[in-house]
């Protein structure tokens, strides 16, 4: 009779580590999603600092990759100096808003549908002359 | 052989089964997953500050007149330098003017620069004793001081030795860019 219960424990003790291990992994996703999604991003403000800013085309790119990144990326908005139109020692701002829909498990058996901001912001100076 | 010996005489021992499953799970896998989400975020904190730090730096010497590309050299006030290369370093790490954080801050506490420091002409070649790299142009380094809150299982086990933060220290440096 014990040596049933000792198997039922182990069992029990596997499931529960199993389930701690997708909790894990559910609540990491959209950390290790916003890794990428800086990676991306850093990719776009090394062209920004060489253009002053990005074109429409990159920004549509920037974009584009970014929501290809994972199902349930979207960019909401954008504020990215246009490449061209900021002088010399201007300030160039590189701003995308975003938000990544996943569903979760917030029960034994319950699947939500939650939904993560993810902001990326930062600014520089235009360290290039523009040539009228 | 011991441990194999109390495992196989106590087969049938529920409580030693219970103890047994905490403790892997205590002892064992909440550590190591500690451990690995607190590294990842880490990265994802020096990631950040890489980008932040090299924008401000790269900002901060646009926003000086003095540079000299002919003679690779920098002829600049350190305190005009390192009031631009904060202002910008806050901006892009979301943080007050003070370096304080805001609420949408990585870090936990308050930045502090450590170094700052332009190593001019005189100094090159220089191999970077952090990185490896060999600089044979005149270069910035960096070094800040991030303070980290610790993970649910580094803070348990730094309440109990009595220490409150996480420090992280980051080094950085940047050679001067001749194009700009």
């Amino acid at each position: 009779m014990d040596q049933m219960v000792s198997i039922i424990l182990s069992i029990v003790f596997i499931v529960m580590c199993l389930a701690f291990i997708v909790g894990v992994l559910e609540l990491s996703t959209p950390v290790i999603l916003k890794g990428d999604f800086d990676r991306i991003c850093d990719s776009y403000v090394d062209v920004a600092v060489d253009g002053g800013g990005l074109t429409v085309a990159q920004t549509n790119s920037l974009i584009a990759d970014l929501e290809q990144l994972a199902t349930g990326v979207t960019v909401t908005s954008t504020d990215i100096s246009r490449a061209g139109t900021v002088s010399y020692k201007g300030s160039v701002s590189f701003k995308v808003e975003a938000t990544y829909s996943r569903s979760s498990i917030v029960g034994m058996i319950v699947r939500q549908t939650k939904t993560y901001p993810f902001v990326y912001q930062k600014t520089f100076a235009h360290s290039k002359f523009i040539v009228d | 052989m011991r441990m194999k010996k109390v495992l196989k005489d106590n087969a049938g021992n529920v409580s030693l089964w219970v103890i047994g499953g905490i403790v892997v799970f205590f002892l064992i896998i909440l550590p190591v997953v500690s451990q690995i989400i607190e590294r990842h975020r880490v990265n994802i904190i020096r990631n950040d500050t890489v980008t932040a730090v090299d924008l401000a730096l790269r900002s901060a010497i646009v926003s000086l007149e003095e540079y000299q590309a002919e003679s690779q050299d920098l002829a600049f006030d350190s305190v005009e330098f390192r009031a631009f290369f904060e202002s910008y370093l806050a901006k892009n790490m979301n943080l007050n003017a003070d370096l304080t954080p805001t609420d949408n801050a990585l870090v936990d506490g308050a930045v502090i620069i450590n170094e700052l420091d332009f190593h001019g002409s005189a100094e090159l070649p220089f191999t970077s004793p952090v990185t490896g790299k060999t600089y044979n142009r005149p270069y910035f380094s960096v070094k800040l001081r991030l303070i980290i809150a610790p993970s649910l299982y580094r803070e348990a086990i730094q309440k109990l030795v009595g220490i409150s933060e996480f420090h992280y220290t980051f080094y950085y440096d940047v050679s001067l860019p001749i194009d700009i």
